[in-house]
């Protein structure tokens, strides 16, 4: 009996906490949806705020991915093919830009490519970064970067050092070993990637704020927008903010998408190998 | 190119430099690997249990492993020499490489794992003619109606023909067989010896075949050599190392 009514306690604690924690996590994006009108929304996206920062996310995002994966998947390979303690410390290194606070990004940016900065002292006036698009630019690939070239690594890994040596001895050289080879297998894990880095570009804030500021039409970016549009028009922040989710929530099933594509392709590529001893 | 250590004054007019000639040392773990060993014109099994170190003299030869020390030539041109530093890289070694479980490219079909090598060697030839030559191969291995399969999708026998044809796409001089029959359930191996001789007989390309198991040895050719811990203990026809056997592994190994 009384072992009975333990079960049944644990099960009622278990699920509410269950219960609790789902509806702490999904409420924020509820009251998000449902706090408006959709034609106040709408009426919220026509704010002369609205346009110019979904251009200019869009551009930025779109050249911060772009330089994050023509040169991260180089710097991926590369490491991707060697191993020892040096590889291992760098990978570490290389990842701190997801984990440190973005305004710590901001702050190193600034100090690194800012006017007075280590790079930035010894470039002319005209030609200073901080505090435009390119600064933006800059703060995304800074943080974004780092979480394209971890998926990238880890697909590459995936691919079969066995099969590069093959493409080799088929009169491969190395680059065309990636190519023929390593970028058709580890695609799916690159898209992967592409999508998680595309999303933390677009939803970039700390860093931006710091390091380029919150210039209408030239550093404003949406997540800036929607901090700028709080103190005028909370409307055009909401509707941006359902628009960044839902680009979000579409970036997230790419991810999950390509994710399941690498498993199946693993599968594959076990069955494909007969066992041997 | 000249090296006393290569030709044999038996046979001043160089036939004998024809073919894969190997002196290879170096270091794997604990393993000491010091090996001498000349391949061609026809196959050398090259037999030894798992940790012997073959794997490791066939990546040697490859270009995949860097000997510490020794020379390794083809057809009498220099492809190692620690020596004089030349270290020809693997895609310009001119050998074929059949590795250990076949390795296919997965996301290509079998017709188009066999016209890689000409994609790679002549760009400008056009990828139609590209397959066409790969289709030849494949007949030739009794492989056309594979030709639009993933390799998935293969037996293993049926790998091994399309991976051969592969390594023959590239046009090499000689051939490196890593184990070519372990990836195989008993039967089909039974069934494959036969027909992988066969095979290795027709191409008269000096091949190198790798394995650990005695009877693939006895089936594939008529020459071995016997690999234990890092040396060669034993090396000739099969029938020498089985009536008159340098080692009592040796004589264990063909009883």
């Amino acid at each position: 009996m009384k072992a009975e009514r333990r079960a049944a306690l644990g099960a009622f604690v278990l699920w509410t906490g269950a219960s609790a924690a789902l509806a702490f996590l999904l409420f924020p994006l509820l009251a998000l949806a449902v706090t408006a009108t959709p034609a106040e929304l709408l009426a919220g996206l026509r704010d002369p705020l609205v346009a110019p920062a979904l251009v200019l996310s869009l551009a930025t995002s779109s050249a911060s991915l772009a330089l994050a994966v023509l040169l991260g998947t180089p710097l991926a390979f590369a490491l991707s093919r060697r191993t020892g303690r040096t590889v291992g410390a760098l990978e570490s290194l290389l990842q701190l830009p997801v984990v440190i606070p973005p305004a710590v990004a901001g702050v190193a940016l600034l100090l690194a490519f800012g006017r007075h900065g280590l790079v930035g002292r010894f470039l002319p006036d005209s030609a200073a970064l901080a505090f435009t698009t390119s600064a933006v630019v800059i703060a995304q690939l800074f943080v974004s970067a780092p979480l394209y070239v971890q998926a990238a690594l880890a697909a590459f890994r995936r691919v079969d050092e066995e099969l590069l040596l093959c493409a080799r001895s088929l009169g491969a050289s190395r680059v065309q070993a990636l190519w023929h080879v390593a970028l058709p297998l580890a695609a799916p894990g690159l898209l992967g990637g592409a999508a998680i880095a595309f999303a933390r570009a677009l939803g970039e804030f700390g860093a931006t704020l710091l390091f380029a500021g919150n210039l209408p039409g030239r550093t404003q970016t949406l997540p800036l927008a929607i901090y700028a549009a709080l103190e005028s028009d909370v409307r055009a922040a909401q509707a941006l903010s359902i628009l960044l989710v839902s680009a979000a929530f579409g970036l997230l099933l790419v991810v999950r998408a390509a994710e399941a594509r690498a498993a199946a392709l693993d599968q594959t590529r076990e069955r494909a190998e007969p066992k041997h001893d | 190119m000249t090296d006393p250590s290569m030709a044999d004054p038996s046979t001043p007019d160089g036939a004998e430099r024809r073919g894969l000639r190997a002196r290879l040392c170096g270091q794997r773990g604990a393993l000491r690997i010091e090996v001498e060993l000349s391949c061609g014109p026809g196959p050398l099994v090259l037999v030894g249990p798992n940790g012997s170190g073959k794997t490791s003299v066939l990546r040697m030869l490859l270009g995949a492993l860097r000997p510490e020390s020794g020379t390794i030539a083809l057809d009498g041109e220099l492809l190692f020499d620690s020596a004089n530093n030349v270290d020809v890289p693997v895609e310009r070694r001119g050998l074929g490489y059949v590795p250990q479980g076949y390795a296919l490219f997965p996301h290509l079909s079998a017709l188009d794992n066999v016209a890689l090598p000409f994609a790679l060697r002549d760009g400008q030839s056009s990828r139609s003619d590209q397959r066409e030559r790969a289709r030849a191969l494949l007949a030739r291995f009794d492989a056309e109606r594979l030709a639009e399969r993933k390799p998935r999708s293969l037996s293993g026998g049926e790998q091994q023909r399309v991976a051969l044809a592969r390594a023959l796409a590239a046009n090499p001089r000689a051939l490196l067989l890593d184990e070519p029959l372990a990836a195989l359930d008993a039967r089909a191996r039974r069934e494959l010896r036969a027909a992988l001789a066969a095979d290795l007989t027709r191409l008269a390309l000096p091949a190198l075949i790798v394995t650990h198991d005695p009877a693939d040895a006895l089936a594939l050719a008529p020459h071995v050599a016997v690999l234990e811990a890092g040396r060669i203990v034993q090396q000739g026809p099969v029938e020498t190392l089985r009536s008159q056997p340098a080692s009592a592994f040796v004589a264990d190994l063909f009883s």
